[in-house]
């Protein structure tokens, strides 16, 4: 959506909706935190495609040696038809956690930016926001969103931390161009992160549904060697099973460039121009709803 | 702590073993043979499963996890390189058994740098 009909719809929407007394930052903090919010959930989207990916992978690879295709048979009674028990190795429960709090990093800095957008510098956070700042603080105190160096720039851990800051104590950074302009590094960094994280994702499950389509169809080339109605619902049930039950690998391009329009938001936010950061903002509530649309699609 | 060298050989190890299975699908799909393709169906369960442990190193939180990641997946090199000629003795077309070892031998040299 153009900024100029951006505007022109937010003051239509405000004349309908009474917007009286709401600024234009503070409509655009708004819209900020929506958009970071969307985002933060289509990730969290992508992290469960990756353990059902995982999960799935693992339910027809027993199948596959159910059936004597694998290089070991496996009984019958040994397969979970439930699919209830599944052993998560790319991404474990105690690493989506960490994940979980590294989106909230985001999330809570824009939750932050939309308060300070409505002139509540001087007063702190809720309990509740508080209290997950100072979990997510802990973890970057012991070094848990990275053990990895990164070279020339600040590491994971230490970019949280800042972040984190700017969330728990509002009255250091009164307004919102301060606030952004102190973290649009920090931001970076984590985002970076997010995004580097997202591109492994993929792979990996593009790797697990390239597993189950191959075991679909070296089946089937040996079910329909003698073609008849084995073959015809060997075709059926595989194809079923790749549109309902296995996801797709979703366009995580699409996702890390609305990650980017998070950033160029935020710098907006940080350096207004005289339209304020209406555009970057406008692009990025465009961008995170296209990607939301996307996942939830994949799902 | 994990250097930005073993993070980068970690994901050229990932990419090298990627293309590894994006050329086996091709293989797959085109066999005229169903026993070939359940074979070959097999190396690239063999592969992924490869992937996983690179991607389980790559997501690991702590420098804990991280060795004990990349101790099992350079105590598993031999693997990769039985599976190499397993594939070789797989496919009948000389050009493309060279292209899947080739990135197989390549993901197996970055294992070793990690």
């Amino acid at each position: 959506m153009k900024p100029s009909r951006f505007l022109s719809v937010l003051g239509l929407a405000c004349s309908v909706a009474g917007c009286v007394g709401m600024t234009q930052m503070q409509h655009t903090a708004s819209e900020f935190d929506k958009a970071v919010h969307s985002t933060a959930t289509t990730e969290l989207v992508l992290f469960r495609e990756v353990q059902a990916g995982e999960c799935n992978d693992q339910f027809y690879l027993q199948a596959y040696r159910v059936a004597g295709l694998g290089t070991d048979r496996l009984d019958p009674s040994q397969i979970d038809l439930i699919g209830g028990h599944c052993t998560h190795q790319e991404l474990t429960d105690g690493e989506l956690a960490i994940r979980q709090k590294l989106l909230s990093t985001l999330t809570l800095y824009a939750d932050t930016i939309q308060a300070l957008s409505e002139g509540k510098g001087n007063l702190d956070p809720s309990a509740k926001e508080k209290a997950l700042a100072g979990d997510i603080k802990s973890l970057a105190t012991q070094g848990k969103f990275s053990s990895a160096e990164k070279s020339g720039a600040a590491g994971l851990d230490a970019a949280v931390s800042a972040v984190v800051h700017v969330i728990i104590d509002r009255r250091v950074y009164k307004d919102v161009g301060s606030a952004a302009g102190a973290v649009q590094s920090e931001l970076t960094v984590v985002i970076g992160e997010l995004q580097a994280e997202n591109r492994d994702d993929a792979q990996g499950l593009r790797s697990k549904y390239g597993s189950v389509n191959n075991e679909m169809v070296s089946a089937l080339k040996l079910a329909c060697e003698r073609g008849g109605a084995e073959c015809f619902f060997g075709i059926a049930s595989a194809h079923t099973a790749l549109n309902s039950v296995i996801v797709a690998p979703p366009d995580v391009e699409q996702l890390n460039k609305t990650l980017d329009a998070v950033l160029a938001a935020n710098a907006s936010l940080a350096q207004p121009k005289s339209t304020g950061a209406v555009a970057e903002v406008s692009e990025l509530a465009d961008r995170a709803q296209q990607a939301a649309t996307l996942f939830s699609a994949s799902k | 702590m994990r250097t930005l060298s073993q993070q980068i050989a970690i994901n050229a190890a990932i990419d090298a073993i990627r293309n590894a299975e994006d050329a086996l699908t091709d293989q797959i799909r085109s066999s005229t043979d169903a026993l070939t393709a359940i074979k070959l169906t097999n190396e690239y369960n063999n592969l992924d499963s490869y992937l996983s442990e690179l991607l389980h190193a790559q997501n690991a939180a702590d420098d804990a996890t991280f060795a004990n990641a990349t101790e099992a997946l350079q105590s598993r090199i031999s693997g990769l390189e039985a599976d190499e000629k397993a594939i070789q003795a797989l496919i009948a077309d000389v050009a493309t058994a060279g292209k899947v070892i080739g990135y197989i031998a390549d993901a197996v040299k970055l294992i070793a740098k990690i």
